[in-house]
């Protein structure tokens, strides 16, 4: 974006005359109501974004409370080179990935296919109320939704087991068998975001050019073939930077719903970097500890979005920068 | 192309703009209470986190705290989390700029996390100079002091006190299914599976459906409590046959034979499997349904709750408590008792509070006579009045017009039953309590209680800073490794034989480093 601003400024001046420091200063001034628009974005993120870093050295310390952020004593990696000794380590980060990736596999292209099939509903009622259906799970907190599949899935007497048993099978403890615990973690997230998450491409949608597809339909394209070679690529980049911002944070899966839904049982596949994090930090006053883990966490995402976003860059020429 | 890729940045970054500005920041929530301070005849405020239990009203709509505030000049401000989350809020209010002056009720080995830094004020020279009563209290109890004192030597906490024994989680049974079987209280463990097979294969709701649930409650850990039966607690204990050693139960031999048999319990279907999902108001909704046979629970919240509510509903249901399930060997143990003397936090001043003498001196108005009553007892001539020199419960308690039970009704007067700095007075809970928690208190847990604190550990060890740390880190993934491990010997996904690869497990994640902290610290307390 920088380069349109920067070519808006066209001067027939000589070069030779300004040093390129003057030449900067001078576009800067020239475009100085775009830079003061700029500046409660810039000033919000130095505030609220950068300011709070300076807290991430009590990953580095024993921090205590009462001696402040500063105060406690440095142990420099000590806190990490306990995470990775931890006997937990490596299943955190496989139920962490196995989650996300699974999510991702399943859930990414549902909201796309949702888009595309409201944006063919020509019954503009229809298609509203259906839009409002499907959104509205989202607004639900999640401990109603765990609550809810608690329910439907007891052995006793939920629905789901009702049914099973209605066709003479036995009645199986979802919530209690490790091997189902991601699925129905994943399914309902689904169920509840699906819809939500379908309005960024709906907003893409209505911003292909019409003409297009007039052109389609007078050469003889199908529906199918419109959808192909004309939806689809239109969709793309905004396909693809969701995509990346989705592999962002491939390494981090939520807490809340989790610590609602996870048990005994469930522990070896529903335990989870953040829930770990969680517990550690608020039930057992370990900030530092804690804090180390978070870090870590961080700095893998960030990696993951770098390389994910040169990837894209490459093979489709979308990116995030 | 282009010009597409821009509108989709745009809108993704709006996007993950909300997203951010949902999950992001968790900007603490500053506290807002001004202090006053200065001169003692000034008005201060004065801060108070406490844990609301499920029986009180919250504390800015108690009257006592009104009648107090005048009487001494202050004005309350309450953080009042609910119990369950009161480990959580005190943890994070321990980070804020501005600490509540006054915390009441809390883990005791929490004090010294936070009074080694210097966050909670020693007492000792407080209690002397401020605090008469609270030190007369003291002085009536032996070993009291003792208790209260940390290996640094100074007092961080002033104690809830009680004129009796109480705090318990028994095993409690439908005494009305008992003799339609024709049983009686079960006592050894043999007569626990006679009843629940008796429960099993009979309809004894009497609604044509073979639902009855043995047994269920909604924390797995009152199941795992049968272990005491084997002579082995499911947590730390000392164990007097070896001289008081310190041992951690879960990895015992004799836990082992406790599993064998709850996992042969299990798979006869007498224990409810929906155990390790309930919570406590799914628990409730499910005892609600005349099913369950039995279960464990708080005598206050569970037993006298039952029974004052569903006899309305289910005739002639009635529960009761029963002694601690006997095993082969005979070993008969209460693991919740509380030793004596009751170390329990009352209060812990903080070093935010800014007029000591002021809060110190009304603090210790609730350990006079006056404030006790007032503790305990409600507003003279509303929630009791004198007979005969002893207080009395008035009838808007006893048989409360709103239909408030008796503990519910003193709820909305007095905090005292939960923790506090006060004394528990016995006239209190011997009013209050419902005539099966006062049997279960005499004949099922007091008998028991002496051969029981053999097994449990002192009620205040105290760690020192680096000993708790080194216990809390392995303990974290340790409780976490067991009670997945032990869930699954119960269900059987895992096999007994893998017993002993299981225990190495827990020896390479640290236990007997943290037993022999345990150790020393029993030992210290001990000399």
């Amino acid at each position: 974006m920088s380069k349109s601003a920067a070519a808006a400024q066209p001067r027939k001046k000589s070069p030779a005359e300004k040093t390129p420091l003057q030449l900067a200063r001078k576009k800067m001034w020239n475009s100085r109501y775009l830079y003061l628009l700029l500046l409660p974005g810039l000033i919000w993120y130095l505030v609220f974004m950068y300011a709070p870093l300076y807290g991430i050295q009590i990953a580095f310390r024993n921090f205590m409370p009462a001696l402040g952020i500063s105060g406690g004593k440095w142990v420099g990696m000590e806190h990490f080179v306990q995470f990775f000794n931890s006997p937990y380590f490596l299943r955190l980060i496989k139920n962490t990935l196995g989650i996300s990736v699974y999510s991702i596999v399943v859930g990414f292209p549902i909201p796309i296919i949702l888009a595309l099939l409201i944006n063919e509903v020509r019954n503009k009622y229809f298609q509203k109320s259906v839009q409002t259906i499907v959104y509205l799970p989202h607004f639900i907190s999640a401990v109603v939704v765990v609550s809810i599949i608690t329910s439907l899935l007891s052995p006793s007497n939920g629905l789901i087991n009702q049914v099973i048993e209605f066709f003479g099978g036995d009645p199986i403890f979802f919530m209690a068998e490790p091997k189902y615990f991601k699925t129905i973690y994943v399914l309902s997230d689904i169920w509840q975001s699906a819809g939500y998450g379908s309005i960024v491409y709906l907003a893409a949608l209505t911003s292909i050019d019409p003409s297009l597809y007039e052109a389609a339909r007078v050469d003889g394209a199908t529906k199918w073939q419109q959808l192909i070679h004309i939806t689809l690529p239109s969709l793309l980049p905004t396909i693809m930077i969701m995509l990346i911002l989705r592999m962002g944070g491939i390494f981090t899966v939520g807490y809340e719903k989790i610590l609602l839904m996870y048990n005994e049982a469930t522990y070896p596949t529903a335990d989870v970097i953040s829930t770990y994090v969680y517990r550690r930090a608020f039930e057992n006053g370990e900030y530092s500890f804690s804090a180390a883990i978070g870090l870590f966490n961080s700095l893998i995402n960030f990696v993951v979005i770098v390389t994910f976003n040169k990837i894209s860059r490459k093979i489709s020429e979308v990116s995030l920068w | 192309m282009k010009k597409q890729a821009i509108s989709a940045l745009l809108a993704a970054s709006v996007l993950a703009g909300l997203l951010a500005g949902c999950g992001g920041s968790n900007s603490s929530s500053g506290g807002s209470g001004s202090q006053g301070g200065g001169s003692s005849d000034e008005r201060i405020t004065v801060r108070i986190l406490k844990a609301k239990a499920s029986n009180e009203v919250a504390l800015d709509q108690m009257e006592i705290f009104k009648i107090m505030g005048d009487k001494f000049n202050i004005d309350f401000e309450f953080d009042n989390p609910p119990e369950d989350s009161f480990a959580e809020r005190l943890n994070l209010a321990m980070m804020d700029t501005e600490i509540p002056d006054v915390i009441m009720g809390m883990q005791t080995t929490d004090v010294m996390k936070y009074a080694e830094v210097g966050v909670f004020l020693p007492l000792n020279d407080i209690i002397e100079q401020y605090m008469p009563n609270l030190q007369a209290e003291m002085d009536k109890r032996d070993g009291v002091e003792k208790a209260l004192t940390y290996p640094d030597g100074n007092i961080y906490y002033m104690p809830m006190l009680d004129e009796k024994v109480s705090g318990n989680v028994p095993y409690i049974v439908r005494t009305d299914w008992l003799e339609k079987l024709g049983m009686e209280r079960p006592v050894t463990i043999e007569d626990w599976e006679a009843y629940w097979e008796g429960v099993k294969t009979t309809d004894l709701n009497g609604n044509g459906e073979n639902d009855e649930v043995p047994f269920s409650a909604y924390e797995i850990e009152r199941l795992r409590n049968f272990c005491t039966a084997w002579g082995v607690l499911d947590d730390f204990y000392t164990d007097p046959e070896d001289g008081g050693k310190v041992k951690y139960g879960p990895i015992e031999e004799k836990y082992k034979e406790a599993l064998t048999w709850m996992n042969e319990m299990y798979n006869k279907g007498y224990i409810d499997q929906e155990i390790i999902t309930l919570d406590f108001s799914s628990f409730s909704a499910k005892l609600a349904q005349n099913v369950v046979g039995s279960f464990a629970g708080p005598l206050g919240g569970l037993l006298a709750a039952q029974n004052s509510t569903m006899p309305a509903s289910v005739e002639g249901f009635h529960v009761a408590a029963t002694v601690p399930p006997q095993g082969p060997e005979g070993y008969q143990i209460h693991s919740s008792i509380d030793q004596e003397p009751r170390a329990i936090v009352g209060a812990v001043i903080t070093s935010g509070c800014e007029d000591v003498e002021r809060v110190a001196e009304w603090l210790d108005y609730m350990y006079s006579e006056e404030g006790g009553l007032l503790v305990n007892m409600g507003i003279e001539g509303e929630t009791y009045t004198m007979v005969d020199g002893e207080p009395v419960f008035t009838d808007y308690v006893m048989n409360n017009p709103d239909g408030l039970s008796p503990k519910e009704a003193v709820g909305s007067y007095s905090f005292a039953q939960s923790s506090g700095p006060f004394v528990l007075s016995s006239a209190q809970t011997s009013q209050l309590d419902d005539a099966s928690v006062l049997e279960a208190k005499e004949e099922y847990i007091i008998p028991f209680l002496e051969e029981s604190k053999k097994y449990v550990l002192p009620g205040s060890l105290s760690f020192t800073s680096e000993q708790d740390s080194v216990r809390r880190a392995a303990m974290a993934d340790i409780e976490i490794y067991v009670d997945e491990m032990v869930m699954k010997f119960i269900t059987g996904r895992e096999p007994l034989s893998n017993w002993d690869t299981y225990v190495n497990t827990v020896k390479q994640m640290g236990i007997d480093n943290v037993l022999s902290i345990y150790q020393e610290v029993v030992d210290a307390w001990n000399s």
